[in-house]
């Protein structure tokens, strides 16, 4: 940790991070219509330097929201597309022998962008998926024994889709610990979804949602200083103590076969860092780790067999654990 | 009076005459269902409307009431035996007579007694009251007993399971994953959980299962008595008798036959005993004696040898003894039951609806967030406390005094729920409903300035100070 990310954040700062953070939001939301929640989320893991699982069904707008986020910083996206035939080097790019200079040129794959957009990343096999994990994990490409650093920030947002889950390859435990987050993305409400249909339907042709109205308000620059700003939101003793609480929890609680390792309470305590910082807080409350703990945990624990028969989903039995675990003595 | 009688009359065993005061029912189905029905519903529509906001008391009230509402139908069983079937309007008219002998009796202390329906006609189709109604239900009872309580076991398992069927089939039907729990929405143990339009249509089920059942009880029960009578009184012998002087009448070459053995005992002179065989054998020739009917009966193949009678005598010591060892253990049994009637009522007397397991969950946490919030760890008037603390300088202390006997108030004076897991704004939703909308907003900034305080590690503000003196304002009652 650099020695300046240990001080504490002054106020000037501070307003003007969160600031920043509450511009972001309102121009998503220019784009995104409703799914606050989701969008709240994502710039929680982008803040925190993370990247996120988002599992939904498809047409909930997934492209749209990154699209729409990589505008705001006049960052570079890419979208790719994961299907069973899908190479590591389709990811990541490859060498190729050019016979007029008689060299190997690197070819670097969509990997190299600030965002990217890994759509069903469960219909590719496992050694494309490794690759890419490989990446979010080090942020670094290997091509032909030479190392290249991925861009600044850099966040990979996959996703998955719950139904059709034949032939796919679905995520091990150990990978699906390298995302900071799993969100769910819910179907609309009914009133935004008729606002969707006509902002989506009047006055345009085809059905592609267009991110005209966003501007950008900040450069990738803003937003690794946003990522230093959320790492020195304090975080009081007792907030730590019951981040370690609820992540011990889970390994002990009824109905989960297996609990969330060290790696959940760290990125829970991020993911609260970064909650707090797009409130507009410069400390972290045990609200802040309430509302994260859904999404930094449920996709590292495991349901016992008794409660997926039962029909307990993971996100009933993480809520009933919250709502036993003591909050913090103060 | 008898010849009118519509049913077959015979000696039947409980379970027939049971049969037999259903299938009058079903014969008469439709004018019992149309009395009992006028007669009920408006009844319950007007205790439901009343006690809307208690169904269950309003259920319970029709339950006890039942004995009362059903007599109508017993009127029409009663006429409709004897082939005439009064109309709405008549048995409405009949009301009077219906009601005369016994209403405050099986409303009171005879209402729970398990043989209801067996001595329901006694009350309102015989007139009986006082002593005469209790010979007459002793001899009713003494050998109709356990039929009628069965009877009403049965039925009142019939009443259970109505509505629990079709809760059960509303439950299967329930769509999975439809965001709405219907068993946790009717029966979760916190109140507040529960949806009351839901429970309103539960307690409708028993009323809808009444609705339903009466009827057949009440038919049950005639069945059962009509049937005593015949054993009692003999309508079948007499039946059969009347049957035969009426063919008598017809057949003249059997009158003298008939005469002398129904007159035997009449007549001055009896014949020579030869002479009287040989007529026997003549009448028993006749037509009436040649109906043969099968019975059927089951029977122990081996019969059990006949026990014989005890010989042991208590020696005549034990035998003094023996009445105060019997009065010993009924006292001993009383006195415990009675004890345990005071335990009862001991450990139920503060809130006699909720069993013990319920009790312990709702007793209000006297931790939370790791605070203390049992009375005596509060100081009595935390907001002259806590401005000392804060004089002091010790703000976070002082802070965490005001919060923490806030939230005991709302524990122990409203009587808020509060999961161990609940977080500061958590607790602020459910503060802001139970409490006024002042100190809800009072408890805001309070929770505002301790978050600042507690988890940021700021300094408190200089207004933060008001929110000592101001907290006697919104929590009276001090340590409450």
């Amino acid at each position: 940790m650099s020695p300046h990310a240990t001080s504490p954040l002054d106020f000037a700062r501070l307003e003007q991070a969160s600031a920043l953070a509450t511009q972001l939001r309102s121009e998503l939301a220019k784009a995104v219509v409703g799914q606050r929640s989701v969008v709240d989320q994502v710039l929680v893991a982008l803040f925190a330097g993370g990247h996120v699982l988002l599992e939904g069904v498809p047409g909930l707008g997934k492209t749209l929201l990154v699209r729409a986020l990589a505008r705001t910083f006049q960052g570079a996206h890419a979208r790719i597309q994961f299907t069973p035939d899908l190479m590591p080097s389709d990811v990541m790019g490859h060498a190729l022998y050019d016979p007029k200079s008689e060299r190997f040129h690197i070819r670097q794959g969509p990997v190299f962008t600030n965002l990217l957009l890994a759509d069903e990343i469960n219909r590719a096999p496992a050694k494309t998926q490794s690759a890419l994990l490989e990446v979010m994990q080090e942020r670094q490409v290997t091509i032909e024994g030479r190392s290249f650093q991925a861009p600044t920030p850099f966040m990979v947002l996959a996703t998955q889709n719950p139904l059709e889950q034949e032939g796919t390859y679905p995520l091990p435990e150990a990978q699906l610990d390298r995302f900071l987050l799993k969100i769910d993305i819910e179907c609309p409400a009914e009133d935004e979804e008729t606002e969707l249909v006509r902002r989506v339907t009047e006055g345009k042709v085809g059905d592609a949602l267009d991110v005209e109205a966003v501007s950008a308000v900040a450069d990738a620059e803003a937003i690794l200083n946003l990522q230093q700003a959320a790492a020195r939101i304090r975080v009081d003793d007792q907030v730590l103590a019951y981040a370690v609480r609820i992540v011990r929890a889970t390994r002990t609680w009824m109905g989960l076969a297996l609990g969330a390792g060290p790696r959940g309470g760290i990125a829970l305590v991020r993911a609260a860092r970064a909650s707090a910082l797009l409130a507009g807080r410069s400390f972290v409350t045990p609200d802040d780790l309430k509302t994260m703990a859904l999404p930094a945990l449920r996709h590292r624990v495991q349901r016992s067999p008794e409660s997926e028969l039962e029909g307990h989903s993971t996100d009933l039995l993480l809520r009933g654990l919250l709502e036993r675990v003591e909050a913090p003595r103060t | 009076m008898l010849e009118r009688l519509k049913v077959a009359v015979r000696a039947r065993a409980p379970f027939e005459a049971l049969d037999l005061g259903l299938a009058v029912l079903r014969a008469q189905a439709g004018p019992v269902y149309r009395v009992w029905l006028t007669t009920f519903l408006p009844v319950a529509l007007v205790l439901h409307t009343l006690l809307w906001r208690h169904p269950w008391w309003a259920t319970l009230l029709l339950v006890w009431l039942k004995p009362l509402l059903g007599r109508p139908i017993l009127h029409i069983l009663g006429r409709a035996t004897f082939g005439e079937v009064p109309s709405l309007r008549a048995t409405l008219r009949a009301f009077p007579l219906i009601y005369r002998r016994g209403t405050l009796a099986t409303l009171l202390w005879r209402r729970l007694g398990p043989e209801r329906s067996l001595l329901l006609p006694v009350w309102q189709l015989e007139g009986q009251q006082g002593r005469d109604y209790r010979q007459r239900s002793r001899v009713l009872l003494r050998a109709g007993r356990s039929a009628a309580f069965l009877w009403t076991f049965f039925a009142f398992g019939m009443w259970l399971l109505l509505p629990a069927s079709l809760l059960a089939l509303a439950a299967f039907l329930w769509p999975q994953g439809s965001g709405f729990d219907l068993m946790e929405a009717l029966f979760a143990s916190e109140a507040h959980r529960r949806l009351p339009a839901l429970d309103f249509s539960l307690a409708l089920l028993p009323t809808l299962a009444t609705a339903l059942l009466e009827p057949f009880y009440v038919a049950g029960g005639f069945g059962l008595y009509l049937n005593r009578r015949v054993h009692l009184e003999g309508w079948d012998l007499e039946l059969a008798f009347r049957g035969l002087a009426a063919r008598a009448t017809r057949m003249r070459s059997v009158v003298l036959a008939l005469l002398l053995v129904l007159g035997l005992p009449l007549v001055g002179s009896p014949p020579p005993p030869s002479a009287a065989k040989s007529q026997l054998q003549e009448v028993l020739k006749s037509p009436e004696f040649q109906v043969k009917s099968k019975r059927r009966a089951l029977r122990f193949r081996h019969r059990p040898e006949a026990r014989q009678p005890r010989t042991w005598q208590p020696p005549a010591w034990l035998a003094q003894l023996l009445p105060w060892i019997a009065q010993g253990v009924k006292v001993l049994l009383v006195s415990v039951g009675l004890g345990l009637l005071v335990w009862l009522l001991l450990r139920f007397r503060r809130d006699p609806g909720a069993p013990p397991e319920v009790r312990e969950e709702r007793r209000p946490p006297e931790q939370l967030f790791g605070l203390d919030l049992r009375p005596r760890s509060l100081p009595k008037r935390p907001g002259s406390a806590a401005e000392a603390l804060w004089d002091a300088g010790r703000f976070r202390e002082a802070l965490a005094l005001l919060y923490r006997g806030a939230l005991a108030h709302l524990v122990r004076v409203e009587h808020a729920t509060i999961p161990p897991g609940a977080t500061e704004s958590e607790v602020l939703g459910i503060a802001q409903q139970a409490l006024p909308e002042g100190a809800g907003a009072y408890l805001e900034r309070l929770t505002g300035a301790w978050c600042r305080v507690a988890y940021g590690g700021a300094a408190p503000e200089a207004s933060d100070r008001h929110l000592c003196g101001e907290w006697s304002l919104h929590f009276p009652g001090g340590r409450s």
